[in-house]
C-alpha cells in the first residue's frame, strides 16, 4: 500500500506534503456512526423473517460497510489511483473464480458428492461409440 | 504497537501506524462477513 496520509499528493513530493495540511480530512466518527446505523439495520431485518429482506438487510449491508471501511478506512479513497483499480479487478476474478467453481464444490462434499448425470452418459457414448464402427458404414 | 506509537508519537516511522490500521480494518472487513454469515444466516 502507498502511503496515503503522508504522501496523498504524490506530485508534490514527500517532504513538501508533511507541513502542508491538505483537503483530506474524513470524519472518521462519522463514518462509524454511518457504520453502526448499518450494523442495527442487518441485525433488525433478519428479525422480520422474509427470505429477501433478510439476505439484503444482512449481505447487502455487509457489502456496503466492507466498501466503507475499505474506502474510508484503510484508504483506498487517499491512495493513487491504480490501487482502487487493482482492488476492484481482484474482487471481480475473486468472484469470477468462485462462481466458476462454486456449483462443483457445493455438490462434491464429501460423501454428498453425486455422480452427475451428465458423466455417465458421456461414458456411455465412449462405450457405444467403441462398438459403433463395427457395424454398418456409419451415419 | 507500544513500540510503533512510542515512535509515531515523534513522528517517526509514521507508515507503521498506517500498516497496522491498514492490517486491524483487514480482519474488520472479514468479520464484517463473518458476523452475518455465523449469527444471523446461521
Amino acid at each position: 500500500m502507498a502511503h496515503p496520509q503522508a504522501h496523498a499528493h504524490t506530485h508534490e513530493g514527500p517532504e513538501h506534503s508533511h507541513d502542508h495540511s491538505h483537503g483530506h480530512h474524513t470524519n472518521y466518527v462519522k463514518i462509524w456512526a454511518i457504520l453502526l446505523v448499518l450494523l442495527v439495520v442487518s441485525i433488525l431485518g433478519p428479525e422480520i423473517g422474509i427470505k429477501w429482506v433478510t439476505l439484503v438487510t444482512a449481505f447487502g449491508i455487509a457489502v456496503v460497510k466492507a466498501y466503507m471501511v475499505a474506502r474510508y478506512f484503510m484508504h483506498i479513497n487517499l491512495a493513487a489511483r491504480y490501487v482502487g483499480y487493482l482492488v476492484t479487478t481482484m474482487l471481480v476474478f475473486m468472484l469470477l473464480f468462485f462462481a466458476g467453481t462454486a456449483g462443483d464444490v457445493m455438490n462434491s462434499e464429501g460423501r454428498n458428492w453425486t455422480k452427475p448425470l451428465w458423466l455417465e452418459q458421456q461414458a456411455k457414448d465412449a462405450a457405444a461409440r467403441e462398438a459403433g464402427p463395427s457395424h454398418g458404414e456409419g451415419h | 504497537m507500544g513500540f510503533v506509537a512510542s515512535a509515531a508519537r515523534k513522528n517517526q516511522e509514521l507508515h507503521r501506524v498506517e500498516l497496522i490500521g491498514v492490517y486491524w480494518h483487514f480482519v474488520d472487513l472479514v468479520w464484517i462477513f463473518l458476523f452475518p454469515l455465523l449469527y444471523i444466516a446461521k
